[in-house]
Parts: structure tokens; sequence; C-alpha cells
């Protein structure tokens, strides 16, 4: 009675994050290059569709940590919460760095629906920084699953 | 960077393409067929994944080289999954698998949520990977193929039954860790360096019920059901006679994700006696509180776990339970040894285990391996009736066993 069930649904969760990250900055960049993407658009929107939603699971998460007076995060997953003080933490550390830690993630929802081309570059930005950190948290998943040598 | 990413693409290529040939190849009982179908699909996604990043590649774009790193990375760790996770079952295949593939396959009939999971099981300690595309139980080799601790694999059912109802469980679970954090909250808060310390030990142990309420909740899908079988499984299985049975030091309970085994006993134990089974639970509560004390212990569970959380849990528990609903074991499949309808589950015949288990253990296994073996090979023999296989399966071995019982166990 292992606990390799916290581990697989992370990891897929985690997985399905950044390969809908990677298919909107794709999409983003050859638009903005005028180069034909290989990826069909309903599977672009597919993309968006999914990450909006991981946003929005990952806001109620952060505000969860902010409402919190004592400093405990309650309400979802902790490894969903260590996350949220990452993104946290983060956003102290490196607020002149990334849009993404400086504005809010409303805007990212904005920016992921936007069909303005000069939203894109702006796009792309938010969607870099935010695959660094969630590839960085989900070592722990793929440690966990694959172990290490 | 782009021929070294298209060189990973195409050796990632040829990885996929020895594993898509190995299971081909692999002979597996006909209860794994739709699994090994399954992982093939998963195989042919990750080549399509990989010629899309090719033709990425082709497009000669610098920008994109980032994202395309990102998705190889993506594939590598899928690739690996499947070669060190998910193509176990089939590569590993033999048999014997049948008894345990037809309890799972049963467990997922039985329950319209996850009947399109197709069953499958790798070797080693109790576990379940909920894959979302197929989940994987892990079992132990002497356990996988004898009917004593096939009511486990109802404990791992409840995990699956967990992420199938995800959103409802975690907002349950949610107000279980909030109710842990008001018990453990004092009445005025200090603002200083020991409040803070103070709050992260909450944390911790906030966290720490999240793992806990997910592993009380299946245990309790287990025994509702199992029934009585599930607490005997349970109760013999988890009792290694360890001190770690009854007491983890706080470094050990700290983001633990099992509750320590004495705890969940506690509760199972609770439940059974709810249920209307208290000679059961006192049976095996006094077999556990014997053991404590043979060892010197008693219960502290160093502030993870209070008296007064007992309601608060037991509650969640009902609820979570009345959320996914789990198959609940009938009256007449845990008590008494009859026989002779057509739809006969393998509750029954898991309840009738241990109950002859528990009169003859002496005997038990000797009688165990020669009705498996029959009924295999009744059940090879065919069966023409229009019920599921895993049903003619476990009628097929109770039948047998029926037959026989009474003659061997009184000789």
């Amino acid at each position: 009675m292992n606990h390799e069930w916290l581990s697989t649904s992370s990891f897929e969760q985690m997985n399905e994050v950044i390969s809908a990250i990677n298919t909107i900055s794709i999409d983003a960049k050859l638009t903005l290059a005028g180069v034909s993407n290989p990826i069909s658009s309903g599977a672009v929107e597919e993309a968006k569709e999914r990450l909006n939603h991981f946003i929005d699971l990952f806001q109620s998460t952060i505000q969860r940590c902010r409402h919190e007076g004592d400093g405990t995060i309650l309400g979802a997953d902790p490894r969903l919460g260590r996350l949220a003080l990452r993104y946290l933490s983060a956003r102290n550390r490196l607020s002149s760095q990334s849009a993404f830690y400086t504005a809010s993630l409303d805007n990212l929802k904005r920016l992921i629906e936007s069909d303005k081309r000069e939203d894109l570059p702006e796009l792309i930005q938010y969607l870099s920084a935010m695959r660094s950190l969630v590839e960085q948290h989900s070592y722990t998943d793929v440690t966990d699953l694959l172990g290490e040598i | 960077m782009r021929e070294i990413l298209r060189r990973r693409n195409l050796e990632l290529r040829n990885v996929v393409e020895v594993l898509i040939e190995s299971i081909e190849l692999a002979q597996v009982p006909s209860e794994l067929i739709p699994y090994k179908e399954r992982i093939l699909n998963v195989c042919k996604h990750c080549l399509r994944e990989i010629d899309l990043q090719i033709s990425f590649l082709l497009l000669d774009q610098q920008d994109i080289l980032e994202d395309i790193l990102s998705n190889t990375n993506q594939i590598t760790e899928m690739v690996r999954i499947v070669s060190a996770v998910l193509a176990i079952p089939i590569l590993r295949a033999s048999p014997s698998d049948r008894l345990s593939l037809h309890t799972i396959c049963w467990l997922h009939q039985e329950h319209s949520i996850t009947s399109q999971y197709p069953p499958a099981f790798s070797s080693g300690s109790f576990a379940i990977y909920p894959f979302e595309f197929a989940p994987i139980y892990v079992i132990p080799t002497v356990e996988q193929n004898g009917l004593l601790y096939q009511p486990l694999l109802f404990h791992e059912f409840g995990h699956l039954l967990y992420k199938c109802h995800r959103p409802e469980m975690e907002d349950l679970v949610s107000d279980l860790r909030q109710d842990v954090i008001d018990l453990l909250r004092p009445v005025s808060q200090r603002n200083d360096r020991f409040a803070e310390r103070q709050a992260k030990r909450r944390q911790r142990i906030a966290d720490t019920w999240y793992n806990w309420a997910q592993e009380l909740f299946c245990d309790a899908v287990g025994f509702e059901i199992g029934g009585p079988c599930f607490i005997y499984a349970f109760s013999s299985y988890l009792c290694s006679l360890s001190e770690t049975d009854f007491r983890r030091q706080p470094p050990d309970l700290s983001n633990s994700s099992h509750p320590v085994s004495w705890l969940r006993v506690r509760f199972l134990t609770e439940r059974a006696r709810r249920r209307g089974f208290s000679e059961l639970a006192a049976i095996i509560w006094n077999e556990w509180s014997m053991t404590a004390t043979t060892m010197g212990l008693t219960e502290d569970y160093y502030g993870f776990y209070h008296e007064s959380l007992s309601e608060p849990v037991i509650e969640t528990l009902d609820r979570m339970l009345v959320e996914v609903h789990p198959r609940e074991f009938i009256e007449s499949e845990v008590t008494g040894i009859t026989w002779g309808a057509a739809n006969e589950s393998p509750i029954k015949l898991l309840n009738w285990v241990w109950q002859v288990y528990t009169k003859h253990p002496e005997k038990y296994i000797a009688w165990e391996s020669k009705q498996l073996k029959q009924s295999l090979e009744a059940f090879d023999n065919g069966n023409s009736g229009n019920e599921p296989e895993s049903n003619r399966f476990f009628q097929s071995v109770l039948e047998h066993m029926r037959n026989t019982t009474d003659l061997e166990m009184s000789s």
C-alpha cells in the first residue's frame, strides 16, 4: 500500500499543463513568424481550455494561501499548495524579471483568449515562466514514479 | 540544438518501436488483451508526438526550440513510464494472473464510472497507479495467486474511485483539514517565532491529513465492498508485529502517506461495529491491543490524531462514501455458506475463504491450491452462459470449493 496514487495523479496533471503550455506557445510563435502550424486549430483550442482550467484551480489555491492569516494552506492537494507557495515566493524574489510574477493570472487568461496579434509576445513570455515553474515542481512526481540512477 | 533534439527524438522512436514489438509479441491471458491494446495505443500516440516534434524541427524556427525541448522531455518521461511501469503487466504476464485479473475486472464492471478501465496488475507491494488511460494495480507475488488477500484490492480500487470523483472528494477532505487545523489552533495567538513554529507544525499535520484521509477513505471503501473478509485480510496483512504498526515518531508521521496501522484498525473496526459486526470488531481490536500490550505500547499519535477528531473523520468518510457510492456487500454474501444462485459475486467467495481460513489455517493453503487449480481448468474448458466471464469464473471457483470443503476439512 504505497503512495504511487499521489505521484501518478500529480504527474498526469502537470504533464497535461506543460503539454498545453507548449502547444499554445508554439502556435503563438509560428503565428508571429507567419509559418503554418502542423497542429490543428482545434487541438490548440483544447490546449487553451485545459490551461485555463488549471489556472482557475491554481488561482483558488493561491487565494487560500493569502487568506489563511496564520500561514496555513488548506483546501487543496498539498502538492498543488507547494506549487502555489513556490509561485508566491518567486513573485517576491523576481518581481522585476517576469510579467508572470508581477501581473495577475487573470491577465494570463485574457492573453490566452485574445485574438490580437500584439498580445502574442507577452503571452509567450508568460507561458515560458509558467512552464519553468511547473517543470521544476513536477520533478518530484517523475522521480517518485521512475526513481533515479 | 536542433540536431540534438532531432537525434533524441529518433532515439525515442527506436525505443517506442522496440516496446511496440515486445508488447505485440507478448502472450497474455485473454483478460489482459484490452489492456494490451490500450498500451499499444499509448505507444502509438508517443510515436505521433515524436513525429510531430521532428516536423516542428523541419520548420527551421529557432524560437520554438525551447518548446520542442520541453515536449521532447515530456515524451521521454512518458516513454520511460511505459517501459518501467505500463508495459510490465503485459511483459510479465502469466496464466496465473487470471485470478487477480478477474477480481479487478469484477470491481471495475460493478461501478459504471470505472467500467471502461481494463484490468491489469504488476508485481510488488500493494499499490495502484491510477493512470487516466489505464490504472495498474500492484500485488505481491504470493498474494496475487491466492484468494486470501484479494480483498486488499478493494482498498486500492478506492484510490481509483477517489480519482474519478476528485473535485467532490477534495472539497470534503479540505473541510476535514480545516477541522484538524481548528482543533489544533490555540484560542489566543502570539505573534512571535514560537507562533510561527506552531503554525508550521499545524500545516504539517494538516498536509499529512490530506494523505491520511484518502487512505482511511480507501479502507472504508474496502469494508463497504468486502465486509468481514476485508477486515480479516487487512488486519492480517498489515500487522507485521513491528512497533511501527502501532507507533511512529513525529518526523516519521509528518507528511507520511499512510496513518499508523493501529489508527486505521481503530476506524475500520468502528465502521464494522456500526454495521452490526460488533463481535468481529472486538476480536480484531483485541488482537491489536494485546499485541501492543505485549510490546508495552499505548496509543500515542503525537498530536497528529486526537480522540476529538474521531467524529469529524467518521462524518467525512461517510460523506465521501455517499459521493462515490461503492457497491456494498449484502448480508447473504457475508453470512453462511449456501450456493445455487446463478450470479454469485466474489464477495461471497472471499468471505467464505476467510471463514474457512480462520477455522483451519493449517490446512488452508493446500486446500486453496487444489481448488483454484481445478477451478481454473474448469474455466478453461469453457462455460457457455451469458454472464460476464468474471462472474462465471467465480461461480466455478465457489462451486468446486463447496463440493470439497466439508469433506476435506473434516478429514
